[in-house]
Order: C-alpha cells, then sequence, then structure tokens
C-alpha cells in the first residue's frame, strides 16, 4: 500500500510541477482586465523559422485557439484578402499609426501579431521533438499598447511521456487523417499559448480568472 | 487507505483542472482548412465547406453556439461562387449571433453589388 501512495505522491508532484506558475493573470495582463477587449482580428503570421509552412500552420489553427478563450476572433479567411487590399497585409511594418485603421474597417479592439522564430527542421520523427520558438502579442488598436503577449521557446515532445507530450497524443487521437502531422502539434502549442490568456466576454469564466497563475517564461 | 483516496481525488481534480472544456464545437475545420491552404482545388475547398456545414450542424444539435466567425466564413465562400443571395443570409447570420461584427460584415454585404457587375 505504501508504494502506491508513493506512487500517487510521485505522480502528483510531478503533474504539480508540470502545471508550475508563478504569476496571476491580473497582475501580469493588468490591460486585458481595464481596456476589456472583445473583437479580435489577426495579422498574417511573421514567420522568420526556416520551415516556410509553418506559417499555415499557424494560421489554419489559430481560430479555435483564439475563439476558445471567449473572444470574438474575425474570421482569417475573410479578413485576410481585406487586409491585402487595403494594403495592410505586410504585418512587419505595420506601425502604430496604423492600428486605427482596424477598428474602423474592422471594428477589432485588439490585433494579434504572431512571429513564429522558429520551427525545428528536424522535425516529425516519430517519437522525436518539435522546438519552436514564438513570440505573439495582442495590441490594442486603441493606445498600441501590448495588452497580452507570449514569449517563449516550447519543445514538444511527440512520443508521450511528458505533460505535453500527453496533450499532444490526445489530441491526436481526434485527428482522422494523418496527412495533417503538424495541425494538431501547433493546436497543442496553441493552447499552451492561449490558456495564459485572460478569457474574453463568450468565456464563463470571464473576469473570475484573475488569481489564475499562469507562467511567462 | 483514506489518504489514498484523498490523494486520488486531488489527482483527479488536477487531471481535470489541466485539460480545458471547449466552448466550441470544430469538427475537423483546422485540419480541412490547412488542406485547402496547402493545395486549393475544388475538392478541397468542398471538403473544408462540408466541415463548416457540419459545425453548424452539430452546434445546434448539442446545443453549442456556433463559432466566431464560421457563418461569415461560409458566407464568403458562397460569395466567391457568386451564389450571392445565400452569401447574403450567412452574413445575416453572422451579425445576428456576434454584433460586434457588424461593422465587417456590412462591408462584406457592400461587395456583393460590385461581385454583380463584374458578372
Amino acid at each position: 500500500m505504501k508504494k502506491i501512495t508513493l506512487l500517487i505522491l510521485t505522480t502528483l508532484l510531478l503533474m504539480l510541477s508540470g502545471c508550475a506558475t508563478f504569476n496571476s493573470k491580473s497582475d501580469t495582463f493588468p490591460l486585458m482586465y481595464e481596456q476589456k477587449p472583445l473583437t479580435i482580428l489577426t495579422l498574417p503570421p511573421i514567420n522568420l523559422s526556416t520551415a516556410p509552412e509553418a506559417k499555415e500552420y499557424f494560421m489554419t489553427t489559430l481560430s479555435e485557439a483564439v475563439s476558445e478563450t471567449g473572444y470574438y476572433f474575425l474570421p482569417l479567411e475573410v479578413t485576410t484578402p481585406f487586409l491585402k487590399a487595403e494594403g495592410l497585409y505586410d504585418t512587419e511594418i505595420i506601425t502604430d499609426e496604423v492600428l486605427p485603421q482596424f477598428k474602423d474597417y474592422f471594428n477589432a479592439d485588439a490585433v494579434l501579431i504572431t512571429k513564429i522564430l522558429e520551427w525545428d527542421k528536424s522535425y516529425y520523427v516519430i517519437g522525436g521533438n518539435v522546438t519552436v520558438s514564438l513570440d505573439f502579442a495582442l495590441k490594442s488598436t486603441a493606445t498600441g499598447k501590448d495588452l497580452w503577449n507570449y514569449k517563449g521557446k516550447i519543445v514538444y515532445s511527440t512520443t508521450g511521456d511528458s505533460g505535453n507530450g500527453l496533450l499532444i497524443a490526445l489530441l491526436e487521437t481526434a485527428v482522422k487523417t494523418a496527412a495533417q502531422d503538424y495541425v494538431p502539434i501547433a493546436k497543442g502549442i496553441n493552447q499552451k499559448v492561449f490558456q495564459t490568456v485572460p478569457f474574453g466576454k463568450y468565456h464563463p469564466r470571464n473576469n473570475k480568472d484573475q488569481a489564475d497563475q499562469v507562467k511567462i517564461e | 487507505m483514506k489518504k489514498n483516496i484523498i490523494l486520488l481525488i486531488v489527482f483527479i481534480i488536477l487531471i481535470t483542472g489541466c485539460v480545458q472544456n471547449s466552448l466550441y464545437y470544430w469538427d475537423g475545420y483546422s485540419n480541412s482548412l490547412y488542406k485547402y491552404k496547402k493545395d486549393p482545388n475544388d475538392n478541397t475547398i468542398q471538403a473544408h465547406k462540408e466541415s463548416i456545414l457540419k459545425i453548424i450542424e452539430k452546434s445546434n444539435y448539442y446545443g453549442k453556439k456556433i463559432p466566431p466567425g464560421v457563418y461569415c466564413e461560409y458566407g464568403y465562400y458562397l460569395l466567391q461562387e457568386n451564389n450571392s443571395a445565400e452569401a447574403k443570409k450567412y452574413f445575416e447570420l453572422e451579425k445576428e449571433l456576434y454584433p460586434e461584427s457588424e461593422k465587417f460584415v456590412n462591408l462584406l454585404l457592400k461587395e456583393i453589388p460590385i461581385k454583380k457587375e463584374k458578372e
């Protein structure tokens, strides 16, 4: 019996450290609670990684990830052609002066700027790792300030012995075809990144998550 | 023994606490969109449209709200096919469900007569 207790305790400790947290959401992202953005527009991802496809992996998985945090996420597939037509497609050259235009055209309270710095090229061998470095920010269209951001490197094990691997394994079972190996990985990464976002209007925990702990790398 | 049970309960709470329940039903949205973006053709767009219709159908079935932008995106594809009347219907549904989309949807609705002139 003692062995079982020990085993459970060890697993518990592992899980606790896996979910290790440092700061409350309201201390980390106070502007989110002050400005209460509702509508989010995503600008085309800036891909600085050596994997040209990385941009698509993220573009196609962002709607789910952001919507699930409780915000109104403008449909990327529809807004992108508009951005192109208005000459706002090049996220690299978007300056603070341009930001009010996103409010005018799209009623966007904030824009999501996503930079993919690294998507490890030696990826997808079954049982391997995918290393992704990201720099994501939610910028207010009214003040130009960052309401939320996430900078960090995520190493994803595709074998499934870490907490993250477990998540990936769970997501992978939900995917019907094997051709989209990276979509569940991008989804898993998004989930990790966006769980730090204070919940929006459509989430039942909106304005109730101030004390939630987030780990910022 | 009691200690074990308590530990087990804490363990279960932790596990469920780490897994988020989803607000919406998404079907194979990201996958079908990815396939379409990778290789845009009649088959991939049809498959993506079907997965959007499934989101609408199943969300209604499960009593879940249709995710943001889904009606709008479907309407946009219909507009691309010059099916203006149907497109308009979906744009209006988006506005109704998410009033904050009004400004952008109205921009899309303005596109409709322009499209017709081009025909």
